[in-house]
């Protein structure tokens, strides 16, 4: 592929590689492309987040990833390649699938009140996990699952055990989705918008967990988020999607600081500061698409002040192109940032 | 706590956020909210949520005072009382001169054109069933403001280009547009009697980020050509920080901090104030080492129900000592720094935090 050519061959060592990643869901009015072929790499004990706002096709790709976008009730294509430790996760049985899903791989949900099942305890659900997966027993179980309760700062973890979900604040549950999703002691953790039902103060305490237990466990973490904040702070690598596609990526500090795609450009510099009083906020014109087929060109290309209607970015498709040390843009003119 | 020292108090706020016009547009004193918690239909209240106690401030003509504070803090219920869409348990609300606490119903109805609300969600808070037109047409129908046949579309129209939307969109439906159109929209719907206070609840949380900034500009430009006084509420500080002339930082139905924006923000002494302002992610990757410098609270917003004695913040606060319990601290201007913070121990610095 033409996109990966300029890419530096650390693919090898990837963890996880997506390549030509793309989603088609069948809809009365037509198609529609939710992921655009998408591509990128996480290595092992990496934190790389994907940002990007609601319909910019974040969070389908990684159920894509995971083979959890149900054909038959989606109406769902989902075509490209997905390789993990060197295995296509497309290629493998239904039954392979489970045995990686929730052991290697594991997902942290965003809405901790509605991803608990409402009348089971909260540690039997937890334990189901170890159960599915380890070689552990029933007696052994429970005793592994306080444990765990204990490491993601749940206090009282015997008597947490019998609780039901109800009885959890949302802050807990977080924490006990963590607990779960570090039970097999996963390669890769994936965290769609895991603290953005939570209060500020409960955030910070979740993502401490979870740079703690990502740095203990030596997991890789793949953190999707619309706050670039939470981004920022949390990612070494940063991943700007937008319209189906990935428009940046590169290191953190240097997207953020030096962005070379003028849709991550106008994005910071939407955002209000704490340390600066501005009289206005710049904007990027218009609102993000909602539904949108295969373009030919750049999906930002009618919000884009750089674009000044040339023809390249309404008619062919910018390839992700090396822009900086380790740092790629999907624009045709990100020269002229 | 008494009333005329709390007003000298609040006076007694000078910050930096320009001059005060005059007198202020909304006073609110001691307001007070509870809600009884009853086992069963019939049952008798077992339990008193105090979700909003002793909140006073001011809100002046032309300048926006921003509620700032978590889910449970009170910031939602002390708009609805202030717009006497929930009724009053005590306290005063005087809004352009005149007592609203105990207003009835059917007295509110006149003085509720001049103060409107704008909710978070612009999904939900419009008719899908009803055009652009009959939305922002409603209220003026409602108040026998809409005129004559020409008159009424022609408000319609021109209320449509205040918020940067297009007459023709007046024939479409709520579903054709995008969420930030939405919140025009209903920004358009509450302009429509001229109203002097906007309570904007959350107004820009439910957007996307690029379309935040658009809206926000909106409400800008609209508080600056109309002369309106807004009381912000919002949970994100860096929103609030932009929008706002004053800050009143809740914490579980109480006011914790108070005063100008740059002052609360530059030099907030409250240790919840102090942990709220650290806990912001902050999207300047340079600022990452600050890391080691946050502050993270401990435990979860207590049960309002059954609020901690004495301050409410002291069982994640950490320089909290056995007066904490006992004494519920007032909101005064301990260290002379220009504005009040209801602490037994307040700081400059967040000092023997436990990190």
């Amino acid at each position: 592929m033409k996109e990966e050519a300029a890419r530096p061959s650390r693919s090898e060592e990837a963890l996880l590689s997506v390549r030509d990643l793309a989603v088609d869901f069948e809809l009365e009015g037509g198609m529609l492309r939710a992921v655009d072929r998408i591509s990128y790499d996480v290595h092992p004990g990496e934190i790389v987040g994907i940002v990007g706002e609601s319909g910019s096709g974040k969070s389908v790709s990684v159920l894509a990833v995971l083979r959890l976008l149900n054909v038959y009730t989606t109406g769902a294509s989902v075509t490209g390649e997905v390789l993990f430790e060197g295995r296509d996760l497309f290629e493998l049985t239904a039954k392979q699938m489970r045995e990686i899903r929730g052991k290697d791989i594991t997902l942290i949900f965003q809405d901790p009140s509605s991803s608990w099942h409402p009348v089971l305890g909260v540690g039997r659900q937890v334990a189901e996990v170890s159960l599915a997966h380890g070689k552990m027993g029933p007696d052994r179980v429970r005793q592994h699952v306080e444990g765990l309760f204990e490491s993601v700062g749940i206090p009282n973890p015997r008597i947490r055990y019998e609780q039901y979900p109800h009885e959890y604040s949302g802050g807990m549950k977080q924490r006990a989705m963590i607990a779960m999703a570090i039970a097999n002691r996963p390669k890769l953790l994936i965290a769609d918008e895991p603290t953005t039902a939570l209060d500020v103060t409960i955030q910070s305490q979740v993502l401490e967990l979870l740079r703690n237990v990502t740095a203990e466990t030596g997991a890789a973490l793949i953190l999707i988020s619309h706050d670039i904040g939470v981004i920022a702070e949390m990612a070494d690598r940063v991943i700007v999607m937008y319209g189906g596609r990935v428009m940046e990526e590169g290191p953190v500090e240097q997207v953020l600081l030096s962005p070379r795609h003028p849709y991550t450009r106008g994005l910071l510099s939407s955002l209000p500061q704490i340390d600066k009083k501005m009289a206005r906020l710049p904007t990027i014109p218009g609102s993000p698409p909602q539904m949108f087929q295969a373009l030919a060109g750049c999906p930002f290309e009618p919000r884009c002040g750089l674009s000044g209607d040339r023809d390249p970015c309404r008619e062919s498709r910018p390839s992700l192109r090396q822009c900086g040390e380790d740092q790629f843009s999907a624009c045709h003119f990100f020269e002229e940032l | 706590m008494p009333m005329e020292r709390l007003s000298d108090r609040a006076e007694t706020v000078n910050g930096e956020a320009g001059p005060r016009s005059g007198s202020p547009l909304l006073t609110v004193r001691d307001l007070t909210k509870t809600f009884p918690v009853r086992k069963g239909l019939f049952g008798r209240p077992e339990a008193v949520i105090q979700a909003v106690t002793d909140v006073s401030f001011s809100i002046y003509p032309g300048q926006t005072l921003g509620l700032v504070g978590e889910s449970g803090s009170g910031k939602s219920t002390t708009a609805l009382c202030v717009t006497r869409l929930l009724d009053v348990t005590s306290g005063s609300i005087v809004f352009d001169g005149q007592e609203l606490a105990d207003l009835s119903r059917r007295s509110m109805r006149p003085i509720r054109r001049n103060m409107q609300i704008v909710f978070q969600d612009p999904y939900s808070s419009l008719d899908p069933r009803m055009t652009v037109k009959e939305i922002i047409a409603e209220p003026l129908r409602v108040y026998g403001a809409y005129g004559r046949r020409g008159q009424g579309e022609r408000k319609v129209h021109e209320l449509l280009e205040k918020v940067g939307m297009n007459a023709g969109d007046a024939a479409r439906f709520p579903h054709e547009f995008s969420g930030g159109q939405r919140q025009r929209i209903s920004i358009a719907r509450a302009l429509a009697l001229e109203p002097r206070l906007l309570v904007l609840d959350e107004p820009v949380s439910a957007l996307d980020v690029s379309v935040q900034a658009q809206v926000t500009n909106l409400l800008g430009d609209l508080q600056e050509a109309m002369g309106l006084a807004y009381l912000f509420i919002a949970h994100d500080l860096a929103v609030v920080h932009h929008v706002s002339d004053w800050i009143a930082v809740m914490y579980l139905g109480r006011i914790v901090e108070y005063g100008s924006v740059d002052q609360v923000f530059s030099q907030p002494t409250h240790p919840y104030t102090q942990a709220l302002l650290s806990a912001i992610p902050s999207a300047d990757p340079t600022k990452a080492d600050d890391l080691d410098e946050r502050i993270i609270l401990t435990g979860e917003i207590p049960d309002p129900a059954d609020p901690p004695s004495g301050c409410r913040f002291r069982t994640r606060c950490w320089k909290a000592e056995p007066t904490c319990a006992e004494v519920s601290p007032e909101l005064v201007d301990t260290l002379g720094v220009g504005h009040p913070s209801a602490c037994h121990f307040p700081e400059l610095q967040a000092s023997g935090v436990h990190r």
